[in-house]
């Protein structure tokens, strides 16, 4: 017998190559029950069958093997990535505060330092004394910034963008998993 | 955690979520490592290679079945394992057969004994399948994926599955009837 599109009957070397299909039901139910009409009739594919089936339940009995060891991976890069996020972050933000002291210390005159201007209307001769001297002339009060302020303002916004964009890199790498964990 | 939530938090670099995945499937992996290569530091190095594999290519994870793309790094890995095993063949690859041990139970010891040998002996009946068929037998009949499943980890598709499954397990039952290891009704015909 042979299996034909209109006849739909096997022949027993074509119905040994169904055989694991027809076991896991993966044929078409035409076909299934084509082979099983001839498996019905066939103790040879009867025998074949049951040794496939024999063969598959003592796969099915294999005992599970565990593993020697475990393969959980260590953590040390993600670990040392997130503790420079934080030393960045924390310098970043004590770089920021200092800052914002030194401009609202700027813009409250905190750093003004007041000079005294002396006049010697007589030879037209000025000079400057710190506060306190005792003057006979007529003496004029003069406030000035201090000539480290500046400098000490743009320093600390330098600082400020560089450790920010540092923190950002390094944030930025800690979240990406590049890094491959070393064997165990 | 559900596998895609952990599959998000490994992109993200967190190396728990990966380490709870490798908890999850490492037992999976190693059995299919170990059918596949019959011998047990050769399938914790294949599994842990997986694994790091796995780490590596975690972007291209979609998460939707961790579970089959893990067990076809690790198909792939053990494929490697063997080329390199073809191309260096300091020991056969059947002398290293080795079975897991189980405890004994409540069998008798003649019966733990000739579970263990009979254990042994369908591992070396694996061993002497092609790859690709022995692969599809773990993975269908040890394993218990489904074709599509199987077609997904070996990318192939479901009738070149079938066909490996039936061959593999038309072998397999030959190499076990010749050594009569089935049934007595069951042995086929020399």
């Amino acid at each position: 017998m042979r299996f034909f599109g209109k006849s739909k009957t096997f022949s027993c070397s074509h119905a040994r190559r169904e055989l694991s299909a027809y076991m896991d039901r993966r044929l078409s139910s035409e076909r299934e029950a084509a082979l099983k009409e001839h498996i019905s009739t066939c103790l040879e594919c009867q025998k074949d069958l049951a040794a496939l089936e024999a063969t598959v339940a003592l796969l099915h009995r294999l005992p599970q093997a565990t593993p020697l060891r475990s393969i959980a991976m260590p953590a040390p890069g993600p670990i040392r990535a997130r503790r420079a996020v934080v030393s960045f972050g924390m310098a970043t933000a004590v770089v920021s505060l200092l800052l914002v002291l030194a401009f609202t210390a700027d813009v409250t005159n905190f750093f003004q330092t007041t000079h005294y201007v002396q006049e010697d209307t007589d030879n037209g001769i000025a000079g400057s004394s710190q506060l306190g001297s005792s003057y006979t002339e007529e003496t004029t009060r003069v406030s000035a910034e201090s000539e480290w302020v500046r400098p000490l303002e743009f320093g600390l916004i330098g600082a400020t963008i560089v450790l920010g964009g540092v923190t950002y890199l390094v944030w930025r790498r800690s979240r990406r998993p590049a890094a491959v964990p070393t064997r165990r | 955690m559900d596998d895609p939530d952990l599959v998000r938090g490994c992109k993200d670099g967190d190396i728990e979520c990966f380490n709870d995945l490798v908890e999850r499937y490492q037992r999976m992996a190693y059995n299919l490592a170990f059918r596949m290569l019959g011998e047990r530091s050769a399938a914790q190095d294949a599994t842990q290679d997986a694994f790091f594999s796995a780490w590596r290519k975690i972007g291209g994870c979609q998460g939707t079945n961790v579970r089959a793309w893990l067990m076809s790094i690790t198909a792939n890995t053990c494929r490697d394992h063997l080329r390199k095993v073809k191309r260096n063949p300091s020991i056969p690859l059947e002398s290293l057969v080795q079975e897991p041990t189980a405890s004994p139970s409540a069998e008798s010891p003649e019966d733990y004994a000739l579970r263990r040998e009979l254990n042994g002996e369908i591992q070396k009946g694996l061993s002497t399948l092609p790859a690709q068929q022995r692969l599809a037998v773990i993975l269908c009949d040890i394993q218990g994926f489904s074709y599509e499943e199987i077609a997904r980890i070996m990318g192939c598709n479901i009738g070149t599955v079938r066909s490996r499954i039936s061959r593999g397990r038309t072998q397999l039952r030959d190499y076990l009837s010749a050594r009569e290891l089935l049934p007595h009704d069951l042995r086929l015909k020399e």
